[in-house]
C-alpha cells in the first residue's frame, strides 16, 4: 500500500505497476502538473474539509483480476455478494465489472456478446490489450485541463470500465459495473470509456458504495461517451456512497449524427456531491436526455444537475432533475444549457424540482440557459416545494398512515426517474426511498 | 439641484437639509445602506398620496446616492420617463416602504449607457409594483434588490427590453424573503435584434424561518437575429421548506406558422411580426396603469400605438 499524498513518484508507481506504455506514463504527468497549477473551485458544494494530502491515491487489493466469482477472495466475494452483483449477473445482465479500491477484482462478458465482437473489460487492460482503440478516443471528451478533479483523475486512474460496442451490435442486455471502497482515507479514480460505433447500442449501470468511516474517502471518477453516428448509449448510475465519501465527477457524452445519449442518474449518498452529467450534442440530429434525482440528508450536499452543449442543427435535449432535501440536507440544481450560432432549429428544456421535507433542509437551483441561435427553442422550469398537505390528507382519509402517504408522494415525486430504471433496480429505489423516510415525519 | 416640497407634507432635500439628516438618523436601520453616504432624500409623508416625476427631483446628470422613505400608508406614484437624454445615466437609489405603503413605478432607461442600482426594503403590508423598460439605452446594467422584510409585503416586478444593434443588456434581480408570508414576482420579457447581447440574472432567496413565502420569477426573451445572443440565469436559494417557489425561463423565436397564419390573412410580414411582438408583450402593456408610459411603450416595441385594435 503507498503512502498518503500526491506527488510524481506515486503517480509513477501506479504507471510502474500497471506496467503501462510510455504515452500514459506522460499524460499523467502532465495531468499531474496540470492539477497542481488549478486552483479548487470556488463555487458549488464546500470542500474545505477535503485533505487532498489525507488520501491514499491507489490501494491495490490484494487480489488480480477474476473471470469466476469462485476465486474470487472470499471476504471480498461476500462484500459484492451482500451487495447482490451476482445474483443480477445471473438474472439480467450481460457481463459486470466489479471494483475493489482501485483495481477491477473480477470481468466477465457473456460469450454471445464477446463473439459478437463487444469488448467490456477494466480500462488498465484496455490500455495494453486494445491500445489504438483507446488512444483514438481517451481523454477526447474530458480533457485533463477540463477542471481539478479531472486533471487529477487523469493522473492518478486506475480501474473503471473500458466498453466496444461495433457497429450494428444491439446489446439489449445491461453491462454492470460496481464499484466498491473498503479503505479509510483512500481516493478512488476510476477512468471509464464507453465507445458505440454507428447503429449500436448499450446499456450501461453502475452502482457504488463504502463503509461508513469517520475519516473523508474521495471518488473522483472520470467517465467519458462517445456515440458516433445513429448509436444509442444509456449510462445509469446509483450512487450511494457512504457520508464520508466525496464524490466529484466528471461525467460527458459526446453524441454524433442522430446518436442518443441518455444519462440516468441517482444520487443517495456521500458526504459531498459534485456531478454535472453532460452531452455535446456535435452530430445534426443527436438527441439528449438527462434525468437525474438527488437525495440529500443531514450533513450532505448533492450538487448536481445537467449540462446540454448543442453545437450541431436539429439537436434535442432533455433534462429533469428532481431532489428532496430532509434532516437539514441540501440540494443544488446546477445546470446548462448552451445553443452555439449553427445549432438551428434546436429544441431544449429543462425541468428541475426540489421537494423540501423538513425546516433545517435547503434546496438551491443555479441553471444557465445561453441561446446564440435565432432558431432554438429553449424552456426551463423549476419549483421549490414542501409534500403538499392536501394530498398528505386525502391518502390518509383512504386509510394510509401518515409516514406511508408521504413515501408515496414522494415516490410519484421521482417517478420519472424510477420508471427509467430496469425493474430490479427500481424496486430497489422504491424500498431504499421508503427506508430514508423512515423516522423522518416531522 | 435645491430642495422642493411636495403634496401632503412630502418634501425631496439635498443631504445637507436639516430635515434631511433627521430622517436618515431614524430610518437608518431600514435603509440598506450608510446614510453618510446619501445626498438627496425623498421623503413621503405618512398618509401622503403623491405622484412624482423623477425628472423634477433628480437630474438626469445627477450621479447622487438618493434615499427615498415612503411612510406608513402613503401612496406613491413613481414615474421615470427617460425623456431627457443624456450620453451616461447613473442612478443609484435607496428605497425603504414602511407599512401599508404602496408605491407605484414606471422606470424607463435614459441615456445611451444607463447604470440602475435598487435597493428596496419593503416593511408589513407594503407594496411595490415596478413597471422598466430598457429599451432607450444601448448600454445598460441595472442592479435590483427587493428585501421583503415585513409580513405581507407584496413585490410585482414587469420588465421589459428591446435590444437592438450592438446594445449590451446586464439586469439582475434579487427577491429577498428575509421573513415570512411574503410574496414577489418578478417577470423579464425581452426582443432581441442585429448583435445585441443579453444576460439576465435572478435570484430567489428565502431565508430560514420565512415560511409561507411565495416567490416567482419568470423570464422569456426572443431572438430575432443569428448575431443576438441570451444568457438567462434564474436562481433559487430556498432554506425553509413550507414555501411555493418557482422559476421559469424560455428562450424562442417569432413562430413560423403564426406568421404564415397572419399573412395568409392578408398583413404585411411587419406588420405581422408587430403582432407577434404585440401579443408577446400584451400582458405587460395592458397592466401599464399610465396611460402616457403605455403609449410610449407600444410606439417603441410595435411601431403603431393602435396596434391592438388591429384585428
Amino acid at each position: 500500500m503507498i503512502e498518503k499524498g500526491l506527488n510524481r513518484a506515486v503517480v509513477i508507481h501506479i504507471s510502474e505497476s500497471k506496467n503501462e506504455p510510455g504515452w500514459m506514463t506522460d499524460f499523467r504527468l502532465k495531468a499531474l502538473e496540470q492539477f497542481e497549477r488549478m486552483p479548487m473551485p470556488s463555487w458549488g458544494a464546500d470542500l474545505g474539509a477535503l485533505n487532498i494530502n489525507d488520501i491514499r491515491y491507489y490501494v491495490h487489493p490484494e487480489t488480480g483480476t477474476h473471470e469466476q466469482w469462485q476465486t474470487v477472495p472470499e471476504n471480498i466475494k461476500n462484500t459484492f455478494e451482500a451487495l447482490g452483483v451476482q445474483r443480477a449477473e445471473q438474472r439480467f445482465l450481460a457481463g459486470v465489472n466489479a471494483q475493489f479500491e482501485s483495481e477491477v477484482i473480477y470481468k466477465r462478458l457473456k460469450q454471445e456478446w464477446r463473439e459478437k465482437g463487444v469488448i467490456f473489460i477494466d480500462t488498465d487492460s484496455a490500455v495494453k490489450e486494445h491500445e489504438a482503440l483507446v488512444r483514438k478516443y481517451f481523454a477526447t471528451v474530458v480533457p485533463p485541463h477540463d477542471n481539478k478533479f479531472a486533471a487529477l483523475n487523469s493522473a492518478v486512474w486506475s480501474g473503471g470500465s473500458f466498453v466496444y460496442v461495433p457497429a450494428g451490435v444491439q446489446l439489449d442486455q445491461p453491462l454492470q459495473a460496481y464499484f466498491r471502497i473498503n479503505t479509510q482515507s483512500m481516493g478512488q479514480f476510476e477512468r471509464t470509456l464507453i465507445i458505440a460505433d454507428p447503429g449500436s447500442s448499450v446499456v450501461y449501470v453502475e452502482g457504488c458504495s463504502a463503509p461508513v468511516y469517520s475519516k473523508s474517502s474521495l471518488h473522483s471518477a472520470v467517465v467519458e461517451l462517445v456515440a458516433l453516428r445513429g448509436a444509442h448509449i444509456r449510462y445509469t448510475t446509483i450512487q450511494n456512497w457512504s457520508t464520508a465519501v466525496y464524490n466529484l465527477v466528471t461525467k460527458r457524452a459526446i453524441a454524433h449524427e442522430q446518436a442518443r445519449v441518455e444519462w440516468i442518474d441517482g444520487n443517495f449518498g456521500s458526504k459531498v456531491t459534485m456531478k454535472y452529467p453532460c452531452v455535446v450534442l456535435a452530430g445534426r440530429g443527436a438527441r439528449a436526455t438527462v434525468i437525474s434525482v438527488a437525495m440529500a440528508h443531514a450533513g450532505q450536499h448533492q450538487d448536481t444537475g445537467g449540462k446540454a452543449i448543442h453545437l450541431a442543427p436539429e439537436t434535442h435535449s432533455h433534462i429533469v432533475s428532481k431532489s428532496i432535501s430532509q434532516g437539514g440536507g441540501r440540494a443544488s440544481y446546477r445546470g446548462l444549457v448552451r445553443v452555439n450560432k449553427k445549432a438551428d432549429r434546436v429544441h431544449a428544456r429543462v425541468y428541475c424540482d426540489a421537494l423540501l421535507l423538513d425546516a433545517r433542509s435547503h434546496a438551491d437551483a443555479y441553471p444557465t440557459v445561453l441561446v446564440e441561435n435565432k432558431h432554438a427553442d429553449v424552456g426551463h422550469e423549476a419549483s421549490i416545494t414542501q409534500v403538499n398537505e392536501e394530498h398528505l390528507f386525502y391518502l390518509m382519509s383512504r386509510g394510509l398512515k401518515r409516514e406511508v402517504a408521504r413515501a408515496l408522494i414522494v415516490n410519484g415525486f421521482i417517478d420519472a426517474f424510477v420508471k427509467e430504471l430496469p425493474m430490479e433496480y427500481a424496486v430497489e429505489i422504491n424500498r431504499l426511498i421508503k427506508h430514508e423516510l423512515e423516522g423522518s415525519i416531522g | 439641484m435645491n430642495g422642493f416640497e411636495l403634496a401632503d407634507g412630502s418634501f425631496c432635500v439635498p443631504r445637507s437639509d436639516a430635515r434631511a439628516g433627521q430622517v436618515l438618523l431614524e430610518h437608518a436601520s431600514q435603509l440598506a445602506v450608510d446614510v453618510s453616504t446619501v445626498d438627496r432624500l425623498l421623503y413621503i409623508a405618512p398618509g401622503a398620496c403623491i405622484t412624482v416625476d423623477a425628472a423634477v427631483v433628480q437630474a438626469p446628470d445627477d450621479v447622487g446616492v438618493m434615499a427615498v422613505i415612503v411612510m406608513p400608508r402613503a401612496q406613491l406614484t413613481w414615474i421615470a420617463h427617460g425623456a431627457q437624454r443624456v450620453a451616461v445615466a447613473l442612478v443609484t437609489m435607496h428605497w425603504h416602504l414602511a407599512e401599508y405603503s404602496h408605491v407605484r413605478m414606471y422606470v424607463i432607461s435614459q441615456g445611451d449607457e444607463y447604470y440602475l442600482m435598487q435597493r428596496f426594503t419593503l416593511a408589513q403590508q407594503a407594496e411595490l409594483r415596478s413597471f422598466y423598460d430598457f429599451s432607450c439605452s444601448t448600454i445598460v446594467r441595472a442592479s435590483i434588490r427587493y428585501v421583503l422584510a415585513g409580513s405581507r409585503a407584496c413585490v410585482e416586478v414587469t420588465a421589459m427590453y428591446r435590444a437592438d444593434g450592438e446594445s449590451q443588456y446586464t439586469i439582475d434581480t434579487v427577491q429577498e424573503h428575509s421573513v415570512g408570508n411574503t410574496f414577489s414576482c418578478v417577470v423579464v420579457k425581452g426582443i432581441g435584434y442585429d448583435r445585441s447581447r443579453v444576460a439576465y440574472t435572478g435570484l430567489i432567496a428565502v431565508c430560514e424561518g420565512a415560511a409561507q413565502t411565495r416567490a416567482v420569477q419568470k423570464n422569456y426573451n426572443i431572438i430575432c437575429s443569428s448575431e443576438a445572443s441570451v444568457r438567462s440565469e434564474p436562481q433559487l436559494a430556498v432554506a425553509e421548506h413550507a414555501v411555493q417557489c418557482t422559476h421559469a425561463s424560455a428562450t424562442g423565436f417569432l413562430d413560423f406558422e403564426q406568421l404564415f397564419y397572419l399573412q395568409s390573412r392578408g398583413i404585411t410580414i411587419q406588420k405581422a411580426k408587430d403582432l407577434l411582438i404585440y401579443g408577446f408583450f400584451a400582458d405587460m402593456i395592458k397592466s401599464i396603469e399610465n396611460k402616457e408610459v403605455k403609449e410610449q411603450v407600444v410606439l417603441r416595441y410595435c411601431g403603431d400605438t393602435n396596434i391592438s385594435s388591429t384585428v
